[in-house]
């Protein structure tokens, strides 16, 4: 079977059995370390390669949404692992980079459209964090840091640059007269030019960034920080000193950034200095206060919602809690913070102080996946004149964009057996090892142990594209990784045995799982009982077609709740009577690890 | 047994959707699962040279965007462009300040195959503005370790 694995030979190929809900069909992902790559469903109909840290990934679908994993560890060597890693994550970046154009385009046009009705309008980000302080004096922190500025630069040197910028602005309508560039070659990062509001966003930040710093009379707003308790995150002396330490760095990169050449660099300066302000805040008031860096389209939860779930708030919280600790504890061992630690240490924080404030003032709970970035806009009406050109630019624009919309849905239009999330992960595969979309099949028998041809045969089906892995690549090993309640319900059997296997049968008696909404309505789980499966399936389905009937009456005041889960149960139920399972149920919330 | 499993995940699938949705729309356990266990982690120090997951994997991204870029022809301020895209992606809004992003920029070049004419070229334009960070020493560093 080859040599041992370690971490630097092999790549996991992952099976994620079938449940109710996406990927019904199951799913299939490639686990390369701590990332996952797998391509899903993204609107309006395309597929695309999305990046998952690797505990993420298994968390969501093997926890929270209840499934099977099936693991093929491949055997390969550290070369081959480097370089599949390498080109997944290539295309995963220039993907992006292709639909970041795309946005660009609507930007774009969206701009040109505030123009041509006289009040051109530019969103900028991090703006929304500032406002005039009223009446007081300038902030100890800014005041020093344009101390640093002149000392650097020379008295003057803030003024230059802000004229610079505003030229910058009022040379917009130069850019309209230019040709918009072609579209760069398909499969290649996108050509870099951000368009014309990219361009009016990045001139005008630059306007308001030395605007502020030249004045010295930035505050924060109110509304786009938040305030954590002293308990939530004690600021003890060595905290202290390393935020202390944290802001003379930001300082110091404030000073050199000023006259930095990028044309993005307005954003960076709005944000370190309403970083400045909060650090600055924290130091004088011995509670820490963020930038709230929830984006304004941020998901909201009542508590209601969420307690209707199955989800603790008070649970939630203290998992939290706990992880800021352990962060507090981690950033006073390192030497120096770089600012992602700091946007890290920012974004838990907000999160956290999010669940503390609907525990003790009731309030929805905002809930964004992913990275939180301090975003927080502001609008400013630009000061141009109605440029002739804007119209035949708008239409340039415009059939950009239709030609990469061409282009992006020829290339990622979904298909349900030609296209998928299997067929792509074979094609991208394929290309990673020999270059070849088609198969270079000696580089795959090379690189892999074996070949499989992208795009043919049934191997579109996740079930069935496993078992060709199985039997094609050189597969060192498999770990069959049972789903979340099948693992709780395994240790209660061997603890407790038939009474744990009978009580834990239903959804009305377990002890491991709790009513969650986005289920169907089912009464027995029949994932681990195939010989009884179409007995409990027969039982399911009654239970279904009651809650269909009980759903109709109650449609008008739960907006279909009810008939929707009913329905569902039914349609979930018709496969157990022939002994196939898809639904396992799934979970609102589950923690990461347990709160210590 | 087979052949009605297939048949009938084929049937769901066609009839509710095969692939997976992408997970953007926002669960607030996954929004609390993400944050829990896994951002003192990806600070702490986990490596040899002392830096951290989320150093690394910033590293790694700049390296790759190096790479792909360098095949399409961007430089200068195209090149710069993307790469503020990356570093934002990684919570990095002046990655100008950040080591890790020279040293990235030089992985790349080496991955990439540039010849150290080209590697110099890169050393010097960015150095050239750096302040607190050494960006043309660092870019040299990183394009020295992965160049053969």
């Amino acid at each position: 079977m080859g040599r041992a694995a370690d971490e630097s030979s092999y790549v996991d190929f992952l099976y994620v059995d079938a449940n109710e809900g996406s990927a019904s069909g199951g799913h299939v992902a490639l686990r390369i370390g701590d990332r996952t790559y797998h391509f899903g469903y993204h609107e309006p109909g395309h597929l695309r390669l999305d990046r998952d840290a690797s505990a993420r990934f298994e968390h969501v679908y093997g926890t929270l949404e209840n499934r099977n994993l099936k693991v093929l560890r491949i055997d390969v060597t550290p070369e081959t692992r480097d370089r599949v890693r390498g080109a997944f994550n290539e295309r995963y970046l220039i993907e992006r980079s292709e639909f970041g154009r795309l946005d660009d385009f609507h930007r774009d046009l969206a701009f040109a459209q505030t123009w041509f009705s006289d009040v051109p309008r530019v969103e900028i980000r991090g703006a929304g964090y500032l406002r005039v302080r009223p009446g007081r004096p300038a902030s100890a922190a800014l005041r020093r840091l344009q101390e640093a500025i002149v000392k650097r630069y020379g008295p003057g040197f803030l003024a230059r640059q802000h004229e610079t910028a505003k030229v910058e602005v009022a040379r917009l309508p130069e850019m309209v007269r230019q040709p918009v560039p072609a579209l760069a070659p398909a499969g290649a990062i996108s050509e870099g030019t951000r368009g014309l509001a990219a361009h009016a966003e990045n001139a005008k930040s630059r306007v308001e960034a030395f605007g502020w710093l030249m004045r010295g009379d930035a505050a924060l707003r109110r509304t786009a920080t938040a305030h954590l308790r002293s308990e939530a995150f004690p600021l003890d002396g060595p905290t202290r000193e390393a935020l202390s330490s944290f802001a003379r760095h930001l300082e110091a990169d404030l000073v050199d950034a000023v006259a930095s050449p990028r044309p993005d660099v307005g954003y960076a300066l709005l944000v370190g200095i309403a970083r400045l302000l909060v650090l600055e805040e924290t130091l004088e008031t011995g509670h820490l206060v963020v930038l709230d860096v929830f984006p304004e389209d941020a998901a909201r939860l009542s508590i209601a919602s969420i307690e209707s779930q199955g989800g603790d708030l008070e649970v939630m919280a203290g998992e939290l809690a706990v992880e800021l600790e352990k962060v507090r504890l981690a950033l006073l061992r390192k030497r120096e913070l770089r600012e992602s630690d700091y946007a890290e240490l920012e974004g838990l924080a907000c999160r956290s102080r999010e669940l503390e404030r609907a525990g003790t003032e009731g309030t929805d709970v905002r809930a964004a996946v992913g990275r939180l970035l301090p975003l927080r806009p502001a609008t400013f009406r630009l000061d141009l004149a109605p440029s002739e050109a804007l119209g035949s630019y708008a239409t340039s624009v415009r059939d950009r964009t239709q030609e990469l919309e061409a282009r992006l849905d020829a290339s990622h239009r979904y298909n349900l057996i030609a296209h998928n999330c299997v067929s792509e992960l074979f094609v991208q595969l394929s290309r990673a090892v020999g270059g070849e979309p088609t198969g270079d099949v000696r580089a795959s028998i090379e690189s892999l142990g074996g070949f499989i041809e992208p795009e043919s045969g049934l191997d579109f089906i996740p079930f069935l594209a496993a078992d060709e892995v199985e039997a094609s690549y050189r597969v060192a090993r498999i770990d069959h990784v049972s789903s979340h309640r099948r693992r709780l319900v395994e240790v209660l059997e061997a603890r407790e045995g038939l009474p744990a296997t009978l009580r834990e049968s239903n959804v009305l008696t377990s002890t491991v799982y709790e009513r969650n909404d986005a289920d169907s309505a089912f009464l027995f789980f029949t994932d681990d009982k195939l010989g009884l499966r179409p007995v409990l399936g027969a039982a399911n389905l009654f239970y279904g077609l009651a809650a269909v009937a009980a759903g109709i009456p109650l449609a008008p005041f739960d907006e279909g709740a009810s008939l929707s889960a009913g329905l569902r149960g039914v349609l979930w139920s018709v496969p157990e009577l022939v002994f196939i399972n898809v639904r396992k149920g799934s979970y609102f919330h589950v923690p990461r690890a347990p709160a210590s | 047994m087979r052949a009605w499993t297939f048949g009938t995940i084929l049937m769901l699938s066609i009839a509710v959707g095969g692939c997976s949705f992408s997970a953007s729309s926002a669960s607030i356990s996954d929004s609390i699962a993400q944050s829990s266990k896994s951002v003192s982690d990806s600070i702490s120090s986990s490596s040899p040279d002392g830096s951290s997951e989320s150093e690394q994997a910033y590293r790694e991204d700049v390296r790759d965007y190096t790479v792909a870029a360098l095949k399409a022809g961007r430089e200068g301020p195209a090149f710069e462009s993307g790469l503020a895209d990356v570093a934002e992606q990684h919570g990095i809004t002046n990655w100008e300040a950040d080591a890790a992003t020279f040293v990235g920029i030089g992985e790349g070049l080496g991955r990439a195959g540039a010849s150290p004419e080209t590697a110099r070229g890169f050393a010097d334009e960015m150095g050239a503005s750096s302040g607190r960070v050494p960006a043309g020493e660092l870019i040299q560093k990183g394009y020295d370790a992965t160049h053969s």
